[in-house]
């Protein structure tokens, strides 16, 4: 039996093109993902937002709503605006219609530009103008709901000072009482409830481990097909050998799962420490993890490769298929995908337990983010639940089979 | 037409391929176009964003309950239960932007606080991945505690229940919002662009497989030995397997845009006529390029399982330098400047330009015309390449060639 792992794990590593999948490839995205995320996490972090105001005489008259956008202007931890003062609406105009496109697209976008103005009008109430035509899930359409939010706040600040004057004349009487009412005060306190801050890139690594690991069954594909008496002449030189099919099939399969785990370990190593993604030092939770996965990935190889009267050609576009299809659902392919994936997830919770991507990528997340292992654990044991459904339908096509000619 | 009859049949031997990468890429592309949103018209109203947000309310006072029913007002809300473990789910998976988290006694504490100078209490919330979603929830949050706190101070005898209702009434008060048309992009194109935009990978993937399978199969050695003493002329040989492999890349790309056009025609329909044959055009010019890497895979006599890799790979990475992923300008300096060597940042440049196109003027045309030729510089260089390995290997030992003879 060991000759027979010995043999599978050589005859493995002598086939290159296996190790495109399972280990040029996570390399090569997560080597892609390394640019393509690094200013993802800021893009999607408050900063103060860019503003114009227009500074006219009916500004001029508003002390209250002036002394507001000074007061939120100011540098410092709360800062909420970063204003530019122009002379006239058509200036805040220009200013908006400079801001570059494309800052406000339906994949993200740099939360730079001015987006909007405060103008106060012949009332003296202030309103404020926004660009057209902004994306709706956009960081702009935020920064617009934020402009809308600070001069809603002063606005209803009025209608509460004429809602007492209406109620309780006398209440307003002394004006430096009405004033420290009128203070805006911070009634909010920030807090962790997770082991590690989310972070929105680390989840794209997340999914692209569960996709590598899938892809981790091109190996097992590989060597069923090639232990099978019907797809190659090895195999049938393996059947009439005299080492029981079921200590042949054992070996073959230990043999897969062990270059498969260190081809997934290599690619988490590449991750870990090439591309310095941080896993929250949780990284013998994760090589035990990338164990389960390599199992389930051995096992989803073992069915593919074992199904009958299927050429290998059409078994690997089959796994490839497949693996692409997960692979959206667990939301690898960029922003677009991720959202998709929340909205499906959000909506069809159950599918989540059907597709093996998106489970392993969920064990990733509980072991970064929650206390306890408790989550990580429930995911491993859903992996391994799927591992061995897979490999029960695949024993039916292994097992006992007779082939007419070999 | 012997040579074309097998070219082809070597193709459709392989359905699954075609099946995975035309058929299911293309679906992908019109299931996200489909769920993603767009801008609208410069003239639309404003929509102010709503974050997704839970509450955790331990108090169940008069005011936490008016807040809850307030922040309904203007997002959505993702109910949780009040565990620890919920907690981290809802923002460990993004399932929730901001938590509110109201503790007992929080009513009472704030109406106590605004009638009697303390330090007002502070409610703890929680963000997920993005603060700036959260922002914008903590500000209504935070506006309506404050009007509540400073109708409970100025109005010192009114009700818990008064106070909430004040303040909520006061936050329906809404400072006035316009929009300022600006001429921004023909936003009612924008999901067929993007439908486009994503085909960079589905014309990738599966024009480099079915065409470098086709081309790695006919180029086995021994078959090709078995061809060169044929009756056939290697100039008739090599235009079938060309005309061959050029109606795969046609089919794939009627295949690609014909999907776009069914499913996104009130999309398309945004984009000028001119607009439109041209995205068409580019789309097929961009086609040219897999194609010519297709020949190279074969030329190089690259295997299925390679070919089959190698046009997965090389799909998602030019996809992503088109900034079909993620945008990209939210890339860095050095990854845009890279972006302009590949062929997607040129074809999603000229889409863009199409879609915006109002009239075929000169100035318009020539940024256009100026992408479609480096589309086509590309394919060119990559074929050319080709056909310097075709005559390489045909000459090398192994196949038998000049090198070969000189061996003998």
């Amino acid at each position: 039996m060991f000759n027979v792992f010995k043999g599978t794990l050589l005859a493995l590593m002598r086939e290159k093109a296996i190790f495109i999948w399972s280990l040029a490839f996570p390399i090569i995205l997560s080597t892609m993902f390394v640019f393509m995320f690094s200013n993802l996490d800021a893009s999607g972090a408050f900063s103060p937002i860019r503003a114009a105001v227009v500074a006219d005489a009916r500004y001029g008259n508003a002390p209250a709503f002036s002394a507001m956008i000074e007061a939120l202007s100011e540098p410092g931890e709360s800062q909420m605006l970063d204003v530019t003062y122009v002379a006239s609406e058509e200036e805040a105009a220009r200013l908006m219609r400079d801001t570059a496109v494309g800052e406000s697209s339906y994949n993200g976008g740099r939360n730079a530009g001015v987006v909007g103005y405060f103008a106060v009008n012949a009332e003296g109430e202030p309103s404020v103008h926004v660009r057209g035509g902004t994306v709706p899930d956009s960081a702009d359409n935020v920064n617009q709901s934020i402009l809308k939010a600070i001069a809603d706040n002063y606005v209803r600040g009025r209608s509460l000072v004429e809602d007492v004057a209406r109620e309780d004349p006398a209440a307003l009487a002394d004006p430096a009482a009405l004033a420290g009412m009128l203070d805006t005060r911070d009634l909010t306190e920030k807090v962790d409830a997770t082991r590690n801050p989310p972070k929105e890139s680390v989840r794209y690594y997340f999914a692209l481990l569960g996709m590598a690991a899938l892809f981790g069954g091109q190996i097992g594909m590989t060597a069923i097909c090639r232990a099978q008496p019907n797809l190659s002449a090895l195999g049938a030189r393996r059947a009439v050998s005299a080492t029981s099919r079921t200590r042949t099939l054992a070996a073959t399969l230990c043999a897969c799962w062990t270059v498969s785990f260190a081809c997934l370990a290599a690619a988490y190593a590449y991750i870990r420490l090439v591309a310095g993604v941080d896993f929250g030092g949780r990284d013998a939770a994760c090589v035990g993890a990338l164990a389960a996965a390599a199992l389930l990935a051995t096992a989803f190889g073992t069915l593919v490769g074992s199904l009958p009267k299927i050429t290998s050609g059409v078994k690997s576009g089959l796994l490839t298929g497949i693996v692409c299809i997960a692979s959206l659902f667990a939301g690898l392919y960029g922003e677009p995908t991720m959202k998709l994936a929340d909205a499906v997830n959000a909506t069809v919770p159950a599918l989540q337990y059907a597709n093996p991507a998106t489970q392993i990528a969920q064990t990733f997340y509980s072991i970064m983010y929650y206390d306890t292992y408790q989550r990580a654990i429930e995911h491993v044991g859903v992996l391994l639940a799927m591992t061995a459904v897979l490999f029960a339908v695949s024993s039916l096509f292994v097992r006992r089979q007779r082939y007419a000619s070999v | 037409m012997q040579v074309f009859k097998a070219a082809l049949r070597t193709v459709l031997r392989h359905p699954l391929y075609l099946l995975v990468y035309a058929a299911f890429l293309s679906l992908m592309g019109v299931f996200m176009a489909s769920g993603l949103s767009f801008g609208g018209s410069d003239a639309a109203a404003f929509v102010p964003y709503e974050t997704t947000f839970s509450i955790i309310d331990r108090d169940g006072s008069d005011l936490s309950q008016e807040l809850a029913a307030y922040l309904r007002t203007c997002g959505i809300e993702a109910p949780i239960e009040d565990t620890r473990t919920a907690l981290q789910d809802a923002v460990a998976k993004g399932q929730s932007s901001y938590v509110l988290i109201v503790p007992p006694g929080f009513g009472e504490a704030l109406m106590d606080a605004a009638r009697s100078d303390k330090e007002a209490p502070a409610l703890q919330t929680v963000y997920s991945y993005y603060s700036l979603e959260g922002s914008l929830m903590d500000q209504e949050v935070n506006e309506y505690l404050n009007l509540a706190h400073a109708y409970a101070g100025l109005l010192p005898h009114a009700p818990q229940a008064a106070v909430a209702q004040a303040a909520t009434q006061a936050m329906g008060t809404s400072a006035q919002v316009q929009t300022v048309e600006w001429g921004s992009a023909n936003a009612g194109s924008q999901r067929f662009v993007f439908y486009l935009s994503w085909g960079t990978y589905t014309l990738f993937a599966a024009i480099i497989v079915s065409v470098g399978m086709l081309m790695g199969t006919l180029n086995r050695t021994d078959l090709r030995r078995r061809n060169l003493v044929s009756p056939v002329t290697p100039l008739k040989y090599g235009l079938q397997v060309g005309a061959a492999s050029l109606l795969v890349t046609v089919g794939v790309w009627l295949w690609t845009v014909g999907v776009g056009l069914a499913v996104f025609h009130e999309s398309a329909a945004h984009v000028s006529g001119t607009g439109l044959a041209l995205m068409l055009a580019s789309s097929l010019a961009f086609a040219a390029i897999p194609l010519a890497v297709g020949c190279l895979l074969g030329q190089l006599g690259v295997g299925e399982f390679a070919s089959n890799a190698v046009g997965n790979i090389a799909g998602m990475a030019v996809s992503f330098l088109g900034g079909v992923w993620v945008s990209l300008d939210l890339l860095d300096p050095t990854m845009q400047a890279i972006a302009h060597f590949s062929p997607a940042y040129w074809y999603t440049d000229a889409l863009q330009r199409e879609a915006d196109l109002a009239a075929p003027t000169l100035d318009a045309l020539m940024p256009i015309l100026g992408d479609l030729g480096v589309m086509l510089l590309f394919a060119a260089a990559i074929f050319a390449v080709a056909l310097v390995v075709g005559r390489m290997r045909a000459q090398s030992a192994e196949a038998g060639g000049n090198a070969g003879a000189s061996h003998a």
